[in-house]
């Protein structure tokens, strides 16, 4: 469903130099795959990310969605079939505006926004229904604003409303980074099922390898702006993180440092 | 003399509020400082005046007014969403580029409308009224109302949570399929627009109008806004919007208070600079004076 192919792209650093964060990408999404994305620092992952949703355009190189150019196509026209959260929770939802009106907009992904109430009776209906099986509470909270929640009823609430209008895809950058282990846990096991549920397409960053190998039908490396690894479900399945660093190794021809590359063989993100 | 200061208060407090209400859409919720204002502010009283003075009618007059300043803001929308110039500076070259234009429109630096009929007149002629002070305050009373409920109901439509998800999270919303450009572009095209009105309904009301009356306008606008809001301290969009109304208000008693005790007109500015700059202050300070506070009783402990 996503293709991109040769997709280059540099990032001016200094007045000269420049660096190059995606070199020469072929990458194919295809439908229903969970993909998990790992690799270390500036590997190119969340340019890889903001590239897909078109927060800037590939320097060269062709992205196609659905058999569509969609390379120079503006990033409020593609987000009509992309859903997004990002590792800071202040990033998905608008802080000074209340729960409801963020889930009200949510609602509208892509679609005209006229003069009509943004939010009636009937879908402040939906919201709790969509919100009280969370369990925290935002369902009785659709009046507050945004910025007097938690990181992590923020981030919960960034994910329903990343998906509550079903994206053809998803792209997750280290979404639960920022978050207490156990909200992190909450949060992915929300993600696993809106995900199931929705059958979204998905791309998950994440620098937890333990993660990356349960979550997902396919793993993917970068390193140095190129994708490096690249493993379907049946050899991600059978893989341990040692495998995983042993592949990387071989791959880059870098040691694994665990702690440099901030790549974690286990625990918490 | 009580009495006096009431009616200026009231008079000028509310004439100004839909200016206030106009800074209040850009500054706070496209969060976009629009300097636009004081180049829409006479621009609606030469529209006006021009078109009174030609024989054209009060109230078609405003509403020329009006569009106007709509085209103005589009205009410094399109300088920052397509040209990318920085949000100060499109606002700026949009109001320079004005004072040439009301110029031009005016034909000179000022036109009195004593003689000519104004939208005050008319309304005191419907209602078989003479055209007092009173009948302009209570004008200014229903429109800012008016304007209070047109503005609360927008900005709670699906187009109005955009244009507020614009200033608040522009990078989110862009992510929900909204065009942010335009967001910018209709938040102030309306904001300008209200200036205008608010520039074509003071020169009607003092009697003339003059190229150099915007001088100042953003800041009178942003005083009236943060002090009704910290005056007031409202919750949500609707009561924010009656702050800064009631903001404005408040900045014309203090005005007329100031003038009354003998500060001399021309000061007036500086004092709403520094009014402005002691309140954008106070919660920065804040901290500090309280620590100062618990210094100085630890010491006399
Ligand atoms: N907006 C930008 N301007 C300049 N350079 C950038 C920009 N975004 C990314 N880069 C550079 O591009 C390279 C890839 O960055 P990217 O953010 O994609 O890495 P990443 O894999 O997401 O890393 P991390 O794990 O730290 O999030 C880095 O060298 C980074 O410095
Ligand atoms: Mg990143």
């Amino acid at each position: 469903m996503l293709k991109l192919i040769g997709v280059t792209k540099w990032f001016p650093r200094g007045s000269v130099e420049k660096v190059v964060a995606l070199n020469n990408i072929d990458f194919t999404v295809n439908p229903s795959d969970f993909i998990t994305i790992i690799g270390s620092n500036g590997a190119g992952k969340s340019t890889l990310l903001n590239l897909i949703a078109g927060v800037y355009c590939p320097d060269s190189g062709k992205i196609m969605f659905d058999n569509k150019d969609i390379t120079r196509l503006a990033e409020y026209r593609r987000s009509m079939y992309i859903g997004r959260v990002y590792q800071d929770p202040m990033m998905g939802t608008a802080s000074m505006m209340s729960v409801e009106e963020n889930m009200a907009m949510a609602m509208l992904r892509g679609r005209r926004r006229g003069l009509g109430r943004g939010v009636n009776t009937k879908l402040r209906e939906q919201f709790r229904e969509a919100l009280a099986p969370l369990g925290l509470g935002l369902e009785n909270r659709l009046k507050h604003d945004v910025g007097t929640l938690s990181g992590g009823q923020r981030q919960t609430l960034a994910i329903v409303m990343a998906t509550i209008s079903k994206p053809a895809l998803l792209l997750l950058d280290e979404h639960t980074a920022s978050l207490d282990p156990k909200t992190g846990r909450t949060i992915l096991e929300l993600t696993e099922q809106v995900v199931k549920q929705g059958n979204i397409t998905t791309l998950m960053v994440t620098h937890n390898m333990e993660q990356a190998l349960r979550l997902g039908n396919r793993l993917i490396v970068m390193d140095a702006g190129d994708i490096i690894v690249d493993l379907q479900a049946e050899q991600k399945s059978r893989l341990t993180v040692s495998d995983l660093i042993e592949q990387f190794e071989h791959a880059s021809g870098k040691r694994f440092v665990d702690d440099s590359l901030l790549l974690r063989r286990k625990g918490e993100d | 003399m009580l009495l006096s200061i009431t009616t200026i208060t009231f008079e000028q407090g509310l004439a100004y509020a839909l200016l206030a209400l106009a800074v209040y859409l850009s500054f706070r919720t496209l969060n976009f400082p629009d300097l636009t204002v004081d180049g829409s502010f006479p621009l609606g009283g030469a529209v006006a005046a021009t078109l009174m003075v030609g024989g054209t009618n009060p109230f078609v007059a405003t509403l020329a007014a009006v569009g106007a300043g709509l085209v103005a803001g589009t205009f410094t929308g399109l300088l920052n969403t397509k040209l990318k110039i920085n949000p100060l500076l499109s606002g700026i070259l949009t109001m320079i580029g004005l004072y040439s234009i009301n110029l031009a429109i005016m034909g000179r630096s000022n036109i009195s409308l004593l003689r000519i009929d104004s939208v005050f007149d008319k309304i005191a002629n419907v209602l078989g009224v003479s055209a007092s002070t009173t009948l302009v305050i209570l004008t200014f009373a229903v429109l800012v109302t008016l304007i209070i409920i047109i503005l609360a109901r927008f900005l709670h439509t699906n187009m109005g949570l955009a244009i507020r998800a614009t200033g608040d999270n522009s990078q989110m919303i862009r992510g929900l399929g909204v065009d942010t450009d335009k967001t910018k572009i209709v938040g102030l095209s309306l904001s300008n627009g209200l200036v205008a009105l608010s520039g074509a309904l003071v020169a009607q009301d003092q009697g003339f109008t003059d190229v150099g009356m915007g001088i100042g306008m953003i800041i009178i606008g942003l005083a009236s806004v943060i002090i009704g809001e910290s005056l007031f301290r409202p919750k949500t969009v609707t009561w924010t919007l009656v702050s800064v109304a009631g903001g404005s208000i408040v900045y014309r008693l203090f005005v007329a208070v100031a003038l009354r005790l003998g500060m001399a007109p021309g000061m007036l500015k500086l004092v709403t600079a520094l009014l402005v700059i002691a309140v954008l202050a106070a919660p920065r300070y804040k901290g500090m004076w309280q620590q100062i506070v618990r210094w100085w009783r630890r010491d006399r402990a």
